[in-house]
């Protein structure tokens, strides 16, 4: 629907990602703000891949909340920085990302399960992205 | 235990995929023809008028009735009650502690498919009123310590189970820490309190009409294939179970309460809601309290409105009489929305009941199991059921508030008179696909 799209859109526009969902062997256009895309050695093996950029500061979090929607067996790419001592936990993987202040971390995580998961901050529970894998 | 659905904290760390919109779409057009099939095609004239029947199964009955399956389903009703009662209160604060899948899905949840397959089980078996009957045989005065007459019994009706049921979705949806047994203690103490003292005071039909779960288990139990019949168990016509089971007073807040909660509970699922509140510096406590109690509202208010189409709602007679028509949406979305939880963390508190304490027991021989993960895989399989689920409810629903409709109406206004409420319906259930399509 035009709303999904839309979501997407925003999701795009406003988390500063870019994303190919092709199954053909791609790369990631990085946002300005960074400054290598990380598959630019792709072969035709590689799955697709998504970097998405979180920052956790102010007692807030960017992104806000927003639905991102991927394809198994894509790699997505976590930026994270904070400015205070926090986990990013990514339901449903299992996988908590400690996060200290200043540092930036970046974890992939292979999207090999479908279903919708949050990506979320614990100290204060905010939720950072719907993860929708289809 | 496989580690992929090993949550870090809390139950449900995954969630359906959206709806696919060309199944929301197919769902929401089949809705609507289905439902003015029904207002044109359907029976002209009440069908059971009130009447329950089927056909009546006098061994069955006499299985049922006998003294050692009563003794037996309150026995596992009560070591039930004692067993996960030892991990609430002595097991260990984890969400390996099987009490919080047990309070959450396997009662909550469980209890839909229970009551919908084996009909009013739960009753028997509910260890709350089984307290009560023992304490009654250890000399409590029949009718509790405070009588109540029959004309007060009809008037409190279901009404303080919806309270009830209001409360448990806000412990569910709302309150911070629900997966912790501090919290969860303090509710289970309010639970046994309220039910089983009330039942002491007012005697056993407190218990009928205050115990959330029973309350919620034999409204389900309504559109099960089992009725009595004369007093004595029948295979009957669904259909004609709801239309001619007792609707008590209160049936319409139950009603209301249900479908708000699962309603909302689908709400906050959306990107809209989860931006919106994390954007805002009000407390999210107030936000979810008053989603909850807005969505129970338009709920209530809906329904009376359409209700309103069939006559005067005297005294609420009415709202209770069509509540038996929303009580298939209601587990249409029940099933929608929480199957999957029920198929994945229902198995993890199968594994986790083996070690109530977290000391290494294997009681039940299920420790050691993995979860069947199956159904993850199968997202397609998923999709159909919930919209099987949805749009099945929606078409029982309709047609019992068709017999019912034709039963209140007066011969003139048999067709348009049912309109407003086959709206409302088709709104309910239009809302649930939308919910679990998204957005
Ligand atoms: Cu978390």
């Amino acid at each position: 629907m035009r709303k999904t799209i839309g979501s997407l859109l925003a999701a795009l526009l406003l988390v500063g990602c870019a994303t190919t969902q092709e199954a053909a062997p791609s790369s990631t256009v990085a946002p300005p703000a960074m400054a290598t895309s990380p598959a630019t050695s792709a072969t035709p093996a590689e799955p697709a891949r998504t970097v998405i950029r979180i920052t956790l500061a102010d007692g807030k979090v960017e992104p806000n909340g927003q639905r991102v929607e991927l394809a198994r067996g894509s790699v997505l790419e976590l930026v994270i920085t904070s400015d205070r001592e926090d986990a990013v936990h990514v339901h449903g993987f299992d996988l908590e990302i400690p996060v200290t202040p200043g540092a930036s971390v970046t974890k992939d995580i292979t999207l090999d399960r479908v279903g919708r998961f949050e990506i979320e901050s614990h100290e204060p529970v905010f939720t950072i992205l719907q993860l929708v894998v289809s | 235990m496989n580690p992929l659905l090993v949550p870090l904290h809390g139950l449900g760390s995954r969630q359906d995929l959206p709806l696919p919109l060309p199944l929301a779409v197919t769902g929401a057009a089949l809705v609507l023809v289905l439902s003015f099939a029904v207002l044109a095609l359907a029976w002209r004239e009440p069908r059971w008028d009130g009447v329950p029947g089927g056909r009546v199964l006098p061994g069955l009955t006499r299985v049922v009735d006998a003294r050692w399956t009563r003794i037996a389903l309150a026995a596992i009703g009560l070591f039930a009650f004692a067993w996960v009662g030892m991990a609430l209160w002595a097991g260990q604060d984890r969400v390996t502690n099987p009490v919080f899948g047990f309070a959450y899905v396997w009662m909550w949840v469980g209890l839909v498919p229970l009551s919908l397959l084996l009909g009013p089980i739960w009753r028997t078996a509910n260890p709350l009123r089984t307290l009560v009957l023992l304490a009654r045989r250890a000399g409590l005065p029949r009718d509790g310590v405070l009588p109540l007459t029959p004309p007060v019994w009809r008037r409190i009706g279901r009404y303080p189970a919806a309270v009830g049921l209001a409360a448990f979705t806000w412990l569910e949806l709302v309150q911070p820490d629900n997966n912790t047994l501090a919290v969860l203690r303090w509710w289970w103490l309010a639970w046994v309190v309220v039910v089983a003292g009330g039942g002491v005071l007012f005697g056993p039909r407190w218990v009928r009409s205050a115990d959330p779960f029973e309350a919620y288990a034999v409204l389900v139990s309504r559109a099960s294939p089992w009725q009595r019949v004369d007093g004595r168990v029948a295979l009957v016509n669904p259909l004609r179970h709801l239309s001619t089971s007792r609707s008590p007073s209160g049936t319409w807040a139950v009603v209301a309460v249900l479908l708000g909660g699962t309603a909302f509970d689908g709400f906050t699922g959306t990107s809209w809601w989860v931006r919106t509140v994390q954007s805002s510096d009000l407390p999210r406590v107030l936000w979810s309290t008053s989603g909850q109690l807005a969505m129970v509202a338009l709920v209530g208010l809906t329904f009376a409105l359409g209700v309103r189409g069939l006559g005067r709602l005297r005294q609420g007679a009415l709202l209770d009489l069509l509540a038996a028509s929303v009580i298939p949406i209601v587990i249409g979305y029940a099933i929608a929305h929480y199957l999957s939880l029920l198929v994945l963390e229902g198995q993890r508190t199968m594994i986790n009941l083996s070690d109530p304490l977290g000391w290494g027991w294997n009681a039940f021989g299920t420790a050691e199991l993995g979860i069947n993960q199956l159904w993850l895989d199968a997202p397609q399989a998923t999709a159909l059921i919930q919209l099987f689920a949805i749009v099945g409810g929606h078409l029982l629903g309709v047609l019992v508030a068709h017999e019912l409709s034709l039963r209140v109406l007066p011969a003139g206004r048999r067709v348009l008179g049912q309109v407003p409420l086959l709206v409302v319906m088709v709104g309910y259930t239009c809302g649930g696909l939308l919910l679990l399509f998204s957005p």
